[in-house]
């Protein structure tokens, strides 16, 4: 998983552009979901950095920086040379997302992002104010156009990892183990199956956009989706029981399961 | 003997300049003078001049990113009330959940992250408590503080369920909430909140059940719970009430011994029809002012509350002025002078009472009186306390917080038993000119917006926080602020660690305005060799 998250005061100008660039990108992925990729306003909120991270493998932090370099520069840099130990002031307001990174590796271990990276925009005017400057709004669209590529290309270097999955066809139903279900479905609930030759292709889906149901099955999370249909008619085995091996297919976006046919005795 | 009296700047340790910083006068290693000063500007004011009415609901919550479901709650009922809408039940019952998830949120998250981390320091090495308080308190490796952390971001999963996400919403509009929350939702929402009691609450703030904890409703019975299990002594709560007894945390800290709440929580078949003069006779937790003095409890009211500038870098002038009077001239340059002005934080009053205290201590207190009506809370715990320990301390100040737990979980709950999922959440409003008043407790106090609507504009927007009340310097007639008030009498065992200041400081959870966060601890120069454009 990858969290992509926006910081700072929308109220102040050119402060607002990691905010403003991670909106942008979380109305982008609500209207088109990447699976696997989420993103977050978080504002002011420096320690909702670290619960919003948790869980993640990838994180990228959007915020605007002040050091005095020319407005409009764009920093990329490694999280690692950003984080911070935080001192308790009076207030918890001073705790920021740089102490959020060492708090949350601290705090959550294996359960914080291993790769962490900060994106900073160079602020031109962080007065009171609702709108970015001319060139910050500038800097900010091309921000945005390298969070999309680096999603991408997050997405496609998580399809990469995505080896053979052991699985089951039983009497018309394939049966998914917790382990693989939650390598390939990202806690998707739909599965749209289709055939290509001899292989039955399952997609992943949001159970909102269709699709047969991905049905849990026990407690520890093992999955059903009920195949029968389509089995039957492409004359697949839709009765006796197979361990079979599935590929991902990352350019369907789908597990790719060769078939075998009904026996005619 | 001679007495030299000394003075001491404390800002935060590690920063030239903090958000809120001290200055105390010294003398034989007891604090004899002080002064508070917030170090922010906070600007909202004179952002929303002018704006759309409902600027308001996006700009304030982005105020603070520790209460900002607090002011998305002020900024909607006072337009609300501004407007003459009609808010259904439904989202009253899901505005008011939006603030109980914030307020259970800050329990574990201020006493772990800001104020436990004091009962590690050295000072108190002697102490039998010391050791069990470092293995339960130190920053990221007491059992406590790990915990109380971890799951001090569970309560607002709850808002992001009726919101879209945390923190920084703006659900709450005029005339309802933009949400309608599904059975899957309230479901889920129970599981949050279970899993927060069975966790947290019950094993480990409290070591009983809630409803073996509710039975408590004097200091004797308090006592007597206290010492009937190994398991309540034990507890997050029992321990730090022996260990600050011990450390003598309830003995300095008092304050000015005055205390004020708007009251909260609004009742859903009460306040459908919202009206500035209508709201203390709708809110579930009562508002008054408590004053410890005369032991007297007055209803508090939006008219009385008023603003001096004698001593903050305004051009107002001297005298006092309601908030819908005030027209937010700050000073371009400033400097500190402490027998002038010195704080961008206001004097903030009761018109006959006064300086008060707002927060945790406040609400609890003024939830011990006898005005109200008989629907409306009443908990005499905390002033029944505070009249047999002789008045407040840091120590009443933490356990009146601490106490809090179990009736903010006891309400959400009631949120989600009441909310009645086929029915509206929202009815749309008709836009109107007039003024509006929003109130609400954040987890630290009182909170409330003023806004005034003329042709369709916002003339006047005006905010009065918790810290507003507590922070703030001097008054017009020279009275000290609560915090200066709480700081005089504190003994410093060594200045060069005044860990006692904090104690006092840190009591009141005081929460600044976020101003620009934009990341400067490095130059262009370190970061040269990571620019891409």
């Amino acid at each position: 998983m990858l969290a992509v998250i926006g910081c700072g005061n929308l109220n102040r100008k050119d402060d607002a552009v990691g905010v403003v660039v991670a909106r942008r990108l979380a109305e982008r992925l609500r209207l088109h979901p990447v699976p696997g990729v989420r993103a977050f306003d978080c504002g002011t909120g420096g320690m909702e950095v670290m619960f919003a991270a948790r869980g993640c493998d990838a994180l990228l932090i959007l915020d605007a920086s002040k050091s005095a370099a020319e407005p409009g520069a764009i920093y990329q840099v490694p999280g690692a040379e950003l984080e911070s130990a935080h001192e308790p002031a009076y207030t918890l307001h001073d705790f920021r997302w740089d102490h959020a990174l060492m708090a949350g590796r601290r705090i959550f271990r294996e359960q914080f992002p291993k790769e962490v990276q900060v994106w900073l925009v160079e602020a031109a005017d962080t007065s009171l104010g609702l709108e970015l400057t001319p060139k910050i709004a500038e800097a900010a669209e091309a921000l945005y156009q390298r969070v999309l590529a680096f999603v991408a290309d997050y997405a496609a270097r998580r399809h990469a990892d995505r080896g053979e999955a052991e699985l089951a066809v039983k009497r018309g139903a394939i049966h998914l183990s917790q382990e693989v279900y939650s390598r390939y479905f990202d806690a998707r609930s739909g599965a749209v199956l289709f055939a290509r030759g001899e292989e039955l292709c399952v997609m992943p889906v949001e159970e909102i956009a269709g699709g047969l149901l991905v049905k849990q099955k026990n407690a520890k999370g093992d999955r059903s989706i009920d195949a029968a249909e389509l089995i039957r008619a492409r004359g697949w085995d839709d009765l006796g029981e197979h361990a079979l091996t599935g590929r991902w297919d990352s350019e369907l976006g789908a597990l790719a399961i060769a078939m075998p046919k009904r026996s005619e005795s | 003997m001679s007495t030299t009296t000394e003075t001491l700047d404390i800002a935060p340790v590690g920063r030239v300049e903090g958000d809120l910083d001290v200055r105390v006068e010294i003398e034989n290693g007891v604090v004899t003078n002080a002064w508070t000063h917030a170090e922010m500007f906070r600007g909202f004011e004179i952002i929303l001049r002018g704006k759309d009415p409902q600027a308001g609901l996006v700009v304030t919550p982005r105020a603070c990113g520790i209460c900002g479901a607090s002011h998305l709650t002020c900024a909607a009922w006072a337009l609300d009330t501004a407007w003459r809408t009609e808010v259904p039940r439904n989202a009253i019952i899901a505005r008011n959940l939006g603030q109980l998830v914030e307020s259970i949120q800050s329990q574990p998250r201020y006493f772990y992250g800001l104020y436990a981390i004091d009962m590690t320091n050295k000072k108190y090495a002697k102490s039998k408590y010391y050791a069990e308080a470092c293995r339960r308190f130190s920053a990221f490796s007491g059992t406590s503080y790990e915990l109380g952390v971890t799951i001090s971001g569970k309560p607002v999963e709850i808002y992001a369920l009726l919101g879209g996400q945390w923190p920084h919403s703006s659900y709450m509009v005029p005339g309802g909430v933009m949400c309608a929350p599904t059975l899957t939702d309230v479901t889920r929402a129970w599981g949050i909140l279970e899993y927060f009691r069975r966790n947290w609450l019950e094993p480990v703030w409290l070591g009983c059940s809630l409803e073996r904890y509710e039975e408590i409703h004097t200091y004797d019975q308090f006592q007597a719970w206290l010492e009937e299990k190994k398991e309540h002594a034990e507890s997050d709560l029992g321990f730090y009430w022996r260990a600050g007894q011990d450390y003598g945390l309830d003995t300095y800290g008092a304050g000015l011994g005055r205390y004020v709440t708007w009251g909260y929580l609004p009742h859903e078949d009460r306040y459908q029809h919202p009206t500035i003069d209508g709201r203390n006779d709708a809110v579930i937790m009562k508002s008054g002012i408590y004053d410890g003095k005369t032991d007297k409890f007055t209803t508090m009211h939006q008219s009385r509350v008023r603003e001096n500038m004698s001593h903050a870098w305004y051009n107002e002038g001297s005298d006092d002025f309601h908030p819908f009077e005030r027209t937010t001239q700050p000073v371009q340059k400033n400097a500190h002078n402490f027998s002038g002005t010195y704080s961008w934080a206001t004097a903030v009053r009761d018109q006959e009472l006064g300086r008060c205290e707002a927060g945790p201590l406040s609400r609890q207190l003024v939830a011990g009186g006898e005005h109200g009506l008989p629907w409306q809370h009443k908990d005499g715990l905390i002033l029944d306390m505070y009249r047999k320990m002789g008045g407040a301390s840091v120590h009443l100040r933490q356990i009146a917080r601490m106490h809090e737990a179990v009736k903010l979980y006891r309400e959400a709950e009631r949120c989600l038993r009441e909310l009645r999922l086929g029915e509206p959440f929202y009815i749309k409003p008709k836009q109107q000119d007039g003024a509006g008043w929003g109130a609400t407790e954040a987890a630290r106090g009182a909170l409330a917006h003023w806004v005034s609507v003329k042709d369709g504009k916002i003339e006047n927007y005006q905010i009065i926080a918790p810290t507003t009340w507590n922070v703030g310097p001097r008054d017009g007639q020279g009275v000290r602020g609560p915090i200066e008030e709480a700081l005089v009498g504190t003994p410093i065992a060594n200045k060069h660690d005044p860990v006692e200041v904090g104690h006092v400081a840190r009591s009141f959870d005081s929460c600044l305005v976020c101003t620009v966060h934009a990341y400067d601890k490095k130059t262009g120069e370190q970061l040269a060799k990571f620019r891409t454009a």
